[in-house]
């Protein structure tokens, strides 16, 4: 008798395991309890009697998964074997959807197997079930002891019917979840008739799928906590002591209440606990996307969550762009998303948009011709996916985006429970989605800001600093002014000085010639001696000019020549001789010895004359003026090396006063004098080592002159000893 | 020091003049044309020599050089003028300088008058002369 349980949408389907006492039920269906998937069975229940500890039944509950929207539940029971519990085994095949009759193959069991197998026909009538319609199916057990029935005899004497009949040896497991896999698939057809689904015999099959996919015969030794010792629950009604049958049955019936209560709390447990660890996900998961600020890992996170949650191996995310377009975001372990192949009509995307509810699927409730009718149907098949799911994102009531997680044949369908988990995460993530795109906004705003600001500060610092390079500039050009300023006052002095020194240079024999002119024409009395020193007067300053006019001129000359006008010869014995002639006065009258010492082979100079010999005046002149009475003058002349160059040097020192060091680099510059323009009494008008250097210049050479201040100074004229430089 | 009075001109004669000049045939000329006007003359070659001769003979009238050595011209007015004993010295200042800052200088160093060479000595004399008329009597 099939249960619908409409409050959780449940179909129980009961299926009792009969047969005589220690024949093997209890170890099948601990077998069977061993190597089914935790997640899909209750616990095994064991209920047996207060005083003798004899087994009045077993139950156990497997899952089958879902049919039109019920679960399909199978609740496995046993009955008490021994022939005295008549009454319980009587109540508890009461309402039996289906009956595994477990014989003992022993042929000592014979008699015993063929009582209970009869004693099972009447019980089943007492219930009001047909044995004709109901499903059954044997197990010949024990098949692995010494002295059993034969098959045939077995056969002969509990299968005249040919009903399925299974080899088995229970405390090993063989055959016992073939025979059950057997009576489930022959429960389930016959409540698919019943149920109208029976058209449906892919569901159908995928049904009986679902119950192999739960029994993995290694699954003891893989997952050794999900072994569990049978739960032992006291009776709940003392009348189960042996009394009158139906106190019993009463008693039992009671008891199965009591025990299919006892599962189905267990179940909702479960079932809490299973809501717990999904309500912790969906915690942990909105506390992760909390904490992520980039809506590309939000969503990244999202999708491979909610694959993680739905054990699914495949899916994809899309976001919807402004314009309502979808753009892909993510896309796991699948090439093209299914999903997605179409928009329109009755489309998954079109659905779920329109509803914002999830959309999901399972290739095996449908109809070949229904997966031909849709492309994503057909494409999910093509590629060997059973079942999908799609949801949505929303934030604000505003659809962002979709994501789809996509199982194969191994995988049992998204359960409503699933499907609702997808869509909570997918609620969070789309929230959480919505606020990352804010902050991004938020942050590329300020971004955009900082960069704004960096950019202007940028461009205040190059200002600032074209500002200080224009302040630099000016206090260079500045200094460059003021240093022009300072060589204008200097040029100013120099230029005053030169004034000074030419006016007093002129003036002063002007002043002697006047007035000494004046004397000899005013007083006419004046006695010879006296007139003669007079005109000398007139004579030696008369010649003190010209001599002064014509250095100026002859500087002026030589000043404008830049090179040399014309190349002589000449001997150099004969241009010292013309040189010094007019220096012999003033050398013998200052007692001022002069020697010249001309290097052995060297006769001739080759060079502009009047050129050689204004150099060599000037040099001597100076060396004479700034000697000390007494003192001496030597001039040297030879050949010498400077660097690759071969010149011929005159050089020549005097032991004068010398020239502090600081005046040394401008005495060549012209019209230049050294000391105090008022008290150093000035001797010509500055030009002469200006035009020495010149004069050395235009011949290849140059001048180079040392002296230390107090003792001496020596000029050295060098002229490039090339084609005439005699030897 | 009671009172100014004009002196006949008889009374130049035998006055001192000191010629400050490193000029040798400027002295001379000068030394000269002062000598047969009737004034007595003394010489300086220096700068250094014009000071101590001033500071030692206190002659009437100081003729001097502006460009001499060891001690220029304007240094000398200005020590005499500082010097209460030289303060009634009276300074001419000759020099070839010829330019009017040169003149201004002068004056502003204490010099009493400013001739530039080349000079005439008819213009000399009669600086000379008017400095003693403006003398104060000793």
């Amino acid at each position: 008798m099939v249960q619908f349980d409409n409050q959780y949408k449940q179909v129980k389907l009961k299926i009792v395991y009969y047969g005589p006492a220690l024949g093997g039920k209890t170890t099948s269906l601990q077998y069977i309890h061993r190597v089914t998937d935790p997640q899909r069975r209750t616990k095994l229940y064991a209920l047996n009697t207060a005083s003798d500890r004899t087994l009045f039944f077993d139950l156990l509950g497997i899952d089958l998964g879902r049919i039109r929207g019920y679960r399909l539940m199978l609740q496995l029971y046993t009955v008490p074997g021994q022939v005295q519990y008549n009454a319980t085994r009587r109540a508890v095949l009461a309402g039996a959807d289906a009956v595994v009759f477990v014989a003992d193959s022993q042929r000592s069991q014979d008699a015993a197997n063929r009582e209970s197998f009869a004693n099972l026909f009447e019980n089943l009538a007492a219930n009001n079930l047909d044995p004709a319609t109901l499903p059954l199916v044997l197990q010949y057990n024990k098949r692995d002891l010494p002295d059993v029935l034969a098959r045939a005899e077995l056969e002969a004497a509990l299968n005249r019917r040919g009903l399925p009949a299974f080899d088995t040896i229970a405390t090993t497991g063989e055959g016992v979840v073939e025979a059950f896999a057997a009576i489930t698939e022959a429960t389930v057809r016959s409540v698919a008739e019943r149920l109208g689904v029976a058209s449906q015999p892919e569901a159908v099959r995928r049904l009986i799928e679902n119950v192999r996919l739960a029994m993995d015969p290694l699954l003891p030794k893989r997952r050794p906590e999900s072994v569990e010792a049978p739960t032992v629950l006291r009776p709940a009604a003392a009348g189960a002591q042996l009394g009158g049958d139906e106190l019993v049955a009463e008693a039992v019936r009671a008891n199965v209440a009591m025990t299919d209560l006892n599962a189905q709390l267990d179940r909702l447990s479960q079932e809490l606990a299973r809501r717990v660890s999904q309500l912790r996900a969906v915690a942990e998961f909105t506390r992760a996307v909390t904490l992520t600020t980039a809506p590309e890992d939000v969503a990244r996170g999202f999708l491979e969550r909610l694959l993680v949650e739905l054990a699914a191996p495949c899916g994809s995310l899309v976001m919807l762009g402004p314009g309502g377009e979808l753009l892909e975001v993510q896309r796991r372990g699948l090439a093209e998303d299914p999903f997605l192949r179409v928009t329109e009509g009755d489309s998954p995307v079109a659905q779920v948009r329109k509803t914002r509810r999830p959309y999901a699927v399972h290739l095996a409730d449908l109809d070949p011709a229904q997966i031909m009718a849709s492309p994503w149907l057909e494409e999910m098949a093509g590629i060997e996916l059973q079942s999908g799911l799609m949801v949505p994102l929303v934030a604000h009531d505003q659809l962002l985006g979709l994501a789809t997680a996509y199982a194969g044949a191994g995988r049992a369908p998204f359960t409503e429970e699933e499907i609702e988990l997808a869509g909570v995460f997918a609620g969070v993530a789309g929230t959480a989605l919505d606020g990352a795109r804010s902050w991004r906004q938020l942050e590329d705003l300020n971004r955009s800001l900082e960069q704004r600001v960096q950019a202007r500060t940028r461009e205040l610092a190059q200002a600032l600093e074209r500002q200080r390079a224009l302040a630099d500039e000016l206090e260079v050009r500045n200094a460059q002014l003021e240093e022009a300023n300072r060589q204008l006052a200097d040029l100013e002095r120099l230029k005053s000085d030169l004034l000074h020194r030419v006016a007093h240079e002129l003036n002063t024999p002007v002043t002697s010639i006047q007035t000494a002119a004046r004397i000899l024409s005013k007083y006419s009395e004046l006695p010879p001696e006296k007139a003669a020193r007079f005109v000398g007067i007139i004579q030696q300053d008369t010649e003190r000019l010209s001599g002064l006019i014509a250095s100026a001129l002859e500087a002026a000359v030589l000043g404008a020549a830049a090179r040399v006008a014309a190349a002589e010869t000449v001997g150099i014995a004969e241009l010292f001789k013309k040189v010094l002639t007019p220096f012999r006065g003033e050398l013998s009258e200052r007692n001022i010895n002069l020697q010249v010492k001309l290097a052995s082979g060297l006769a001739e100079l080759r060079g502009d004359v009047a050129q050689l010999e204004a150099a060599l005046r000037a040099v001597l002149k100076n060396a004479i003026e700034f000697n000390r009475a007494g003192g001496s003058i030597t001039v040297t002349v030879r050949p010498v090396r400077r660097g690759a160059g071969n010149f011929v040097e005159i050089r020549v020192e005097d032991s004068g006063v010398g020239i502090p060091a600081a005046d040394l680099p401008h005495v060549c510059e012209a019209f230049w004098q050294g000391g105090n323009v008022l008290t150093d009494k000035p001797r010509g008008l500055g030009l002469g080592l200006a035009v020495a250097r010149r004069v050395a210049r235009n011949h290849g050479g140059d001048l180079e002159i040392t002296s230390v201040e107090g003792s001496g100074t020596a000029v050295s004229l060098l002229f490039a000893a090339e084609g005439g430089a005699a030897a | 020091m009671s009172a100014h009075l004009v002196k006949p001109n008889s009374e130049w004669r035998g006055a001192l003049i000191l010629v400050a000049d490193d000029e040798p045939n400027i002295r001379e000329t000068i030394s000269f044309i002062l000598e047969m006007e009737g004034f007595r003359v003394e010489c300086a070659e220096h700068g250094e020599e014009a000071w101590e001769k001033i500071l030692a003979l206190r002659p009437q009238v100081a003729l001097l050089d502006a460009m001499m050595p060891r001690l220029d011209g304007f240094s000398i007015c200005r020590r005499v003028r500082a010097e209460p004993a030289t303060a009634g010295v009276r300074i001419v200042m000759v020099t070839a300088l010829g330019q009017l800052a040169d003149r201004e200088r002068a004056l502003a160093a204490g010099a009493d008058r400013y001739v530039a060479k080349p000079f005439d000595e008819e213009e000399l004399l009669q600086v000379i002369r008017e400095l003693l008329d403006a003398s104060p009597l000793a």
